[in-house]
């Protein structure tokens, strides 16, 4: 008998009996020979997806049995690692869950794997003297920590010169480290200075909103971050905290201790949101600062949307997608928006008024066996009083701060500055200023932005504000001084769990609030306190006479909160006040009592009822009691109820109110069908002591049928209507609007080579009142993916239609120092037109005016390769017919993208494509059309290849606060590309373009270019190491918008040589010379034609010269020049570049 | 009967063993994640896959164009996009690329531009080929990007079947393997690795081979051509190894430092450990992650290195 603990044996009978026995019975199927054991075990579900890890390691592939809940569970809907011992499932398993699994294991006592080598993970810095892993086992304290840990960066330096700019340094430093540093402690660390080029079109995040550190140090006790990175504190009530930061944070856990410590910059501040949606528009809906204002940034990530007190998820195939820059949310085409929708966000903005500190401090421990928990909690958060970031702090700024209390509206200064005629931008015409110009005022004028309707001037485009009236703008001729705050909350927590059904929490809570840090002023009010009381009685099952009926549970609750207490955070449910009835503008103070039941006598069946009151001081009473029901047992229908009733009494008002909320839905599966019904409905009625009567009463019933006739398809249908009426007193309603909502759903999944998808979504709402327009929205998104014949052909389609509302833009041509910019204001043109040697960078801003719109986005690519199928069909390529050989030379692509954000009436021409519509001056906002169509002969031969292009764009711009344009751009091009032999190769093209611009405002020249260009380039590798190139072009244009058209001539020759050090470096030159004549010369030529540059000889010229020092460092050389008649000089660039890379 | 069993067995395991030793690299399959469908957590030709120093592992899911991403243990943690070419919308997201554990690059092939997003998949910017800059240097339908040590862009423009690099500031200063570069020429360019040792290394998957160029953009020497058929998606390790995705022989293979095949793992198959059109690989940490296409999933693999 062999003695299996041996290893030598282990490792003797799995070599040469089970491993090929193994190999053998998988060709065989001859297992069954050898007796195996059977596990039956169960595990509990943790509410992730796995892996969970089994007591055994190699079991017998196939074996395995699953069951979930008792419900045996089809293969795919898991994976079960037969070598680790791992099951893994595709949906996340719920907590408590039974999974329980039956498989078969060997009667012996194996081992994962066994080694006749020693195995040895090479690792980067020890190549030659690998480590036995083995010997690392029984030897740690030898590990060479410093060996495992994946170092790589670079640090970069440079300088760049030129006549035309001052000396500019460069300089980058990106660091990588991974890995282990002592035993159980791992690091991960990045950081980068590296910053973001500002991009032309505004396609840049914020800078300083980019994320550039981030250490992170873990070992079992202790872990430690560094850099950005966010806290969250979530187990009390009342210190709930959810911030983005910028500092660092430090974790431990000892024994029955655990602790955090953090100290940070916090990057935002906290503002939440709350609104209704707009009947026919998925958004965007503007996110304001606690004051009201439009233009702040919302930090990435740091949001959360709720609709109806459900939380959204962001993305373009979820419920919403946001611009963090414009602060602007747009609701997708999932998530339909009515004028009901009841919208919670909140998120955090960067002020940029004073460096706000965050120091937060945790710790919680746990007594006798773990019945009894106690917590601590501070956090301090608080402007950095003596450091704003947006103005000088001044001893009178200062004696105005003080002297402001907590009143932000006293701690403002005047706007204007008299500056003399001729000198400022605006003029003062009885108190009110006037814009007049750049230098053509007698002042300049700072504007605050204050709020909606707390102002009386609107921004109105390009720096300038107009007088609206007082009350009626947002903006006001002051400059605020920010009141820099201090806010701390201490929160003590106790949990008390005598038994194990039984929870006792109690929480207190301190607050103090000073909402200006320089004044002493108003302080009476700073300090709070909050208490929070709840009783848990949570036993599993109920036992009478020996038998189970079943599980009950109770739960009551005491909440107090002072007046002065103040919220760091959220700290209440979302839609709380609707929860009580409680009205938006009531103080903090409230108490607030509550009492719940459940009881389920059997898996599946249940129902509670709650009962509580809140009052608030003697000001609002409310109570509310609330009944609930669930069914859902196998296949049985199954439903869910729930009915509410809030009575409110707001005594300072003498309002009477009470309000009755219904909601259930049932559904049925049955065969491949699944009926299923809704219904919500609410009943308010408000009596007021003046007999006047407000209040609402709404129905809202749905009903849907579910159809799977196989697993590759599923439909859906629902439908919606929505009876809203208004209370009008007596217990009489009247009619106010209906509304009516369809969707359908169609999925395809892979039939046939077809993948397809629908999802249409269409509303109605007609209103009472007959002076109000029905509103109409219409939601769709198809896609449709087809590649038949062995993908010789690939087509998709997306096509998505949507009602939002499209945001007015802004240019803004930044000044930055000469050189550094990418545009140059052009005087004759009248216009900015690009420069790399420019001293404008372009960005384009979002505006909070917006305008309601149909959205339409569809593209479709269509690409035939019919080499593809006949590779498939023939397998020689010798053996192929000429048929067969002439097309699979032939391939092409066809591309098509329209855009539509058009306020026309006639929806249906937009959404069936009838493309005579789209883009017209009086309704369309945005609009374009592109198409594309490639034809190819010997595609990807580099011998020898042709391409024809047509392409064609045609836009319609009517975005810009300065007024609509019209783009229009035709290509028709014939590409040759050809090896003459093994030193010469050549690519020409002939091309004839238009390019056609049309502006609908003064100032601007329309043209309309007609270009026929002819390119050729051939280049000369006569080693390895050397290339010659020349290329040549010529081209023909004229600009026809005139009667007689301005007619150019352009020629252009650019020789260039490559000498390469290989694997050391490169050396390169170009020098281009181009000639450009025109006629009539005295003509303004519009930037598109001659490719930007102006009449007479202009030449350009670079040498460049890269090297690797050694293989750690390398350098670049570069100088540039060009010499151009707009320039009354040569413009000289030199730049010096080391790197020094450490892996 | 039983000792003439015994005797087959025990030469079917010697030529085992004998065939185990023909290679210094194994790799063993750990698990796999993702079914085909729409829903959050599954894919639809998934084309890319990269994973960050927290194991943190990024996918583009093509057909559904959006990118996602998971935990080390392939839970989902988050994702973003849809269809669409404005902000946080893609059209067929081909490749990904880690940078620094803090940066994330997608190559937007229809959308013409490379998208940068931060680690909770934050937009931070697009990049756009210029048209005013020298032809030679303008790129459409990327389907590559990835980043040097010193930040510096390599971006495959399958527009031309070459190579553009651009410094930090996204400024181009170099094209190459364009159709006049002599040796080293692309035919068809799939895929771009820049490893730290500061080579370039390219799938052709027409040419059935990975080229390699220095850092200047000098063609050096090929890999894989008489084994390859469709090279993909690559990565190299810090000892310049080299994995591939090979979409149609449905097979990872990884090369040394030498050119020399070490590692040979997966068939046509949807079984676990299969392949059918695997597009992408990426290697971080002695695991092996593997975009495997029309499996619609990721499979993940622990590598083990004989002595």
């Amino acid at each position: 008998m062999l003695i299996f603990g041996d290893k030598t044996w282990n490792a003797l009978l799995y070599t040469f009996i089970l491993f090929p026995a193994l190999l053998f019975s998988q060709m065989t199927g001859k297992l069954e020979s050898l007796r195996l054991y059977e596990k039956d075990l169960v595990i509990l579900g943790e509410d992730r997806r796995g892996p969970y890890l089994l007591p055994d390691s190699l079991i017998i592939e196939n074996s395995e049995k699953v069951f979930l809940n008792n419900q045996p569970l089809a293969k795919e809907k898991y994976q079960f690692n037969c070598i680790n011992g791992e099951v893994r499932f595709i949906e996340p398993v719920p907590k408590g869950a039974e999974i329980r699994l039956i498989y078969k294991i060997f009667p012996y006592s194996l081992q994962k794997s066994y080694l006749h080598r020693t195995i040895q993970q090479r690792v980067f810095g020890a190549p030659t003297a690998p480590v036995d892993p083995r010997a690392q086992e029984t030897q740690p304290e030898s590990e060479d920590y410093a060996s495992q840990l994946t170092k790589s960066g670079s640090i970069t330096r440079g300088v760049t010169v030129g006549s035309n700019r001052g000396l500019k340094v460069n300089s980058a430093l990106n660091i990588n480290v991974s890995g282990k540093v002592a035993d159980n402690v791992e690091v991960v660390a990045a950081l980068t200075d590296q910053s973001t080029p500002i991009q032309p079109e505004g396609t840049t995040q914020n800078l300083q909103e980019i994320d550039k550190v981030f250490i992170q140090i873990k070992s079992p006790d202790l872990a430690a971050t560094m850099g950005d990175f966010h806290i969250q504190y979530d187990q009390t009530q009342f210190a709930q905290y959810n911030r983005k930061l910028q500092g660092a944070m430090g974790e431990a856990e000892y024994d029955r201790i655990q602790a955090r410590v953090s100290a940070a910059i916090s990057r935002g501040k906290y503002n939440s949101m709350q609104f209704n949606g707009q009947e026919g528009s998925q958004g965007p809906y503007q996110l304001k600062g606690d004051r009201g204002q439009s233009y702040i940034i919302v930090l990435a990530g740091t949001e959360r949307v709720f609709i109806d007190g459900e939380l959204m998820i962001r993305g373009e195939t979820n419920d919403y997608i946001i611009d963090y820059a414009a602060a602007q949310i747009t609701f997708t085409r999932r998530r339909l928006i009515t004028s009901d929708s009841r919208i919670t966000v909140d998120f955090q903005y960067s002020d940029e008024q004073y460096r706000r500190n965050l120091y937060s401090a945790a710790v919680n421990t746990n007594l006798w066996d773990k019945r009894i928990r106690l917590g601590a909690i501070y956090l301090h958060e608080s402007d950095d009083k003596n450091n704003p970031l947006d103005f000088a702090l001044t001893d009178d700024y200062r004696r105005i701060l003080e002297q402001a209390g907590d009143n932000q509206l006293d701690a403002v200064i005047d706007g204007a500055t008299y500056v003399g005629p001729g000198k400022g931008r605006y003029n003062r015409l009885d108190s009110i200023y006037v814009y007049a110009g750049e230098k053509l005022g007698d002042y300049n004028v700072a504007f605050s932005e204050v709020g909606g309707n707390l102002g009386s001037y609107q921004y109105s485009g390009s720096g300038a504000y107009k007088f609206v009236g007082e009350g009626n703008g947002s903006y006001a001729p002051v400059v605020i001084l920010p009141l820099p705050k201090s806010h701390d909350v201490l929160d003590f927590a106790l949990h008390f769990s005598p038994l194990s059904s039984i929870n006792l929490y109690s929480e207190y809570a301190i607050s103090n609030f000073d909402k200006n840090a320089f004044s002493t002023l108003d302080k009476e009010d700073d300090i709070g306190l909050a208490q929070n009381w709840t009783l848990d009685v949570r036993p599993n099952t109920i036992k009478m006479l020996g038998k189970n009926v079943g599980k009950l549970t109770f739960t009551g609750k005491y909440k107090k909160v002072d007046n002065t207490f103040s919220d760091i955070d959220r700290t209440n449910e979302i839609e709380y006040n609707r929860r009580w009835d409680v009205p938006e503008s009531m103080s903090r103070e409230e108490i607030v009592k509550e009492v719940r039941s459940t009881y389920e006598p059997f898996n599946g069946f249940g129902f509670g009822a709650e009962y509580g009151t809140i009052s608030k001081g003697n000001y609002f009473f409310s109570d509310r009691w609330q009944a609930e029901s669930h069914f859902k047992v196998n296949k049985l229908p199954a439903y869910r109820y729930r009915l509410e009733q809030i009575k409110s009494n707001y005594r300072e008002k003498n309002q009477l109110a009470d309000w009755q909320r219904q909601r259930g839905d049932i559904e049925w599966t049955i065969w491949k069908l699944k009926p299923f019904f809704e219904y919500e409905g609410e009943v308010k009625k408000e009596n007021w002591a003046d007999t006047t009567f407000t209040g609402f009463k709404f129905d809202d019933v749905g009903a849907g049928l579910e159809i799977r006739p196989f697993e590759k398809l599923l439909i859906s249908g629902r439908t919606r209507q929505r009876d809203d009426k208004q209370y009008v007193g007596y217990n009489k309603f009247s009619d106010k609007s209906f509304a009516n909502t369809q969707n359908v759903q169609i999925q395809l999944q892979r039939v046939r080579e077809i993948t397809a998808s629908l999802d249409l979504t269409h509303r109605v709402k007609s209103y009472a009142q007959s002076e109000q327009d029905d509103t109409r929205t219409d939601l769709a998104e198809l896609r449709l993916q087809l590649t038949p014949w062995q993908r010789a052909l690939s087509a998709d389609w997306n096509y998505r239609i949507s009602n939002t509302a499209t945001a007015k833009k802004e240019r803004l041509y930044i000044k930055v120092p000469e050189g550094e910019g990418n545009y140059r204001f052009d005087e004759d043109l009248n216009e900015y037109v690009y420069d790399p040697l420019g001293d404008h960078v372009l960005r384009i801003l979002t505006t909070d005016q917006f305008i309601p719109t149909i959205e339409l986005k569809t593209s479709t690519r269509l690409r035939l390769e019919p080499k593809r199928f006949f590779s498939q069909s023939s397998s020689k390529e010798d053996s192929r017919s000429f048929f067969e050989q002439t097309m699979s030379a032939l391939s092409s692509e066809t591309y098509v993208a329209i855009e539509e954000r058009t306020q026309t009436d006639k929806t249906m021409d937009v959404y069936l494509l009838r493309l005579s519509s789209f883009r017209q001056p009086g309704n369309t906002i945005l609009g374009y059309l592109q198409f594309r169509q490639d034809l190819y002969l010997f595609e990807r031969s580099r011998d020898f290849s042709l391409r024809y292009r047509y392409r064609t764009r045609d836009e319609l711009n009517n975005q810009f606060l300065e007024g609509g344009e019209e783009r229009l751009e035709r290509e028709n091009a014939v590409r040759m590309t050809n090896r003459l032999s093994r030193l010469f190769s050549s690519q020409s093209e002939l091309t004839q373009k238009r390019t056609a611009r049309f502006f609908n405002y003064a100032g601007k020249q329309n043209r309309d270019i007609h270009a026929t260009q002819f390119n050729a380039d051939l280049s000369y590798t006569p080693s390895s190491v050397l290339k010659v190139a020349l290329e040549g072009r010529l081209s023909w244009e004229q600009d026809v918008v005139y009667e007689n058209p301005t007619r150019v001539q352009s020629y252009a020759l650019t020789p260039r040589v490559t000498y390469s050090f290989r694997n050391r470096g490169r050396l390169s030159g170009e020098f281009e010379w181009s000639y450009v004549d025109a006629n009539p010369r005295d003509r303004v030529l519009p930037y598109e034609m001659a490719n930007g540059r102006s009449i007479g000889q202009s030449s350009r010229w670079d040498i460049r010269f890269d090297y690797r020092i050694s293989s750690v460092i390398q350098a670049t050389l570069s100088y540039s020049g060009r010499s151009e008649p707009e320039r009354d000089r040569v413009i000289h660039t030199g730049r010096a570049q080391v790197t020094a890379a450490f892996r | 009967m039983h000792l003439r069993l015994f005797f087959i067995l025990y030469w079917f395991s010697v030529l085992a063993v004998s065939c185990a030793f023909c290679k210094n690299l194994n790799a063993r399959f750990l698990f796999a994640f993702g079914e085909k469908g729409d829903r959050p957590g599954q894919f639809f030709r998934p084309l890319g896959v990269s994973s960050d120093a927290n194991g943190n592992i990024y996918v583009t899911d093509s057909g559904n164009n959006r990118l996602q991403k998971f935990s080390p243990h392939g839970e989902l943690i988050s994702f973003i996009g849809g269809f669409g070419w404005e902000k946080e919308q893609f059209q067929s997201p081909i490749d990904i690329f880690v940078y620094n554990s803090l940066d994330i690059y997608i190559a937007d092939y229809d959308n013409n531009r490379i998208e940068r997003y931060d680690k909770d998949l934050n937009w931070l910017a697009s990049y756009y080929s210029n048209e005013n800059w020298n032809p030679k240097y303008q790129f459409q339908f990327p389907q590559s990007v990835c980043i040097s040590l010193h930040g510096e862009f390599f971006i495959v423009d399958s527009e031309n079947d070459r190579i553009i690099k651009l410094n930090a500031s996204f400024e181009p200063e170099l094209s190459f393997a364009d159709y006049d570069w002599g040796q080293g020429v692309l035919e068809e360019a799939s895929h771009i690795y820049v490893s730290k040792n500061d080579n370039v290394y390219v799938t052709d998957s027409y040419a059935h081979k990975i080229l390699v160029y220095d850092y200047y953009g000098n063609y050096l020497f090929d890999i894989g051509a008489d084994v390859l058929v469709s090279p993909r998606g690559l990565c190299v390790d810090e000892r310049e190894n080299v994995f591939v995705a090979d979409a149609k022989k449905n097979k990872i293979l990884c090369f040394d430092n030498k050119g020399r095949q070490i590692l040979d793992i997966g068939s046509l198959s949807t079984k676990l450990a299969g392949f059918y059109e695997p597009n992408d690989v990426t290697v971080n940490r002695n695991k092996l992650y593997v975009a495997d296409t029309q499996n619609h999933r990721i499979q993940i693999f622990e590598l083990e290195w004989e002595k």
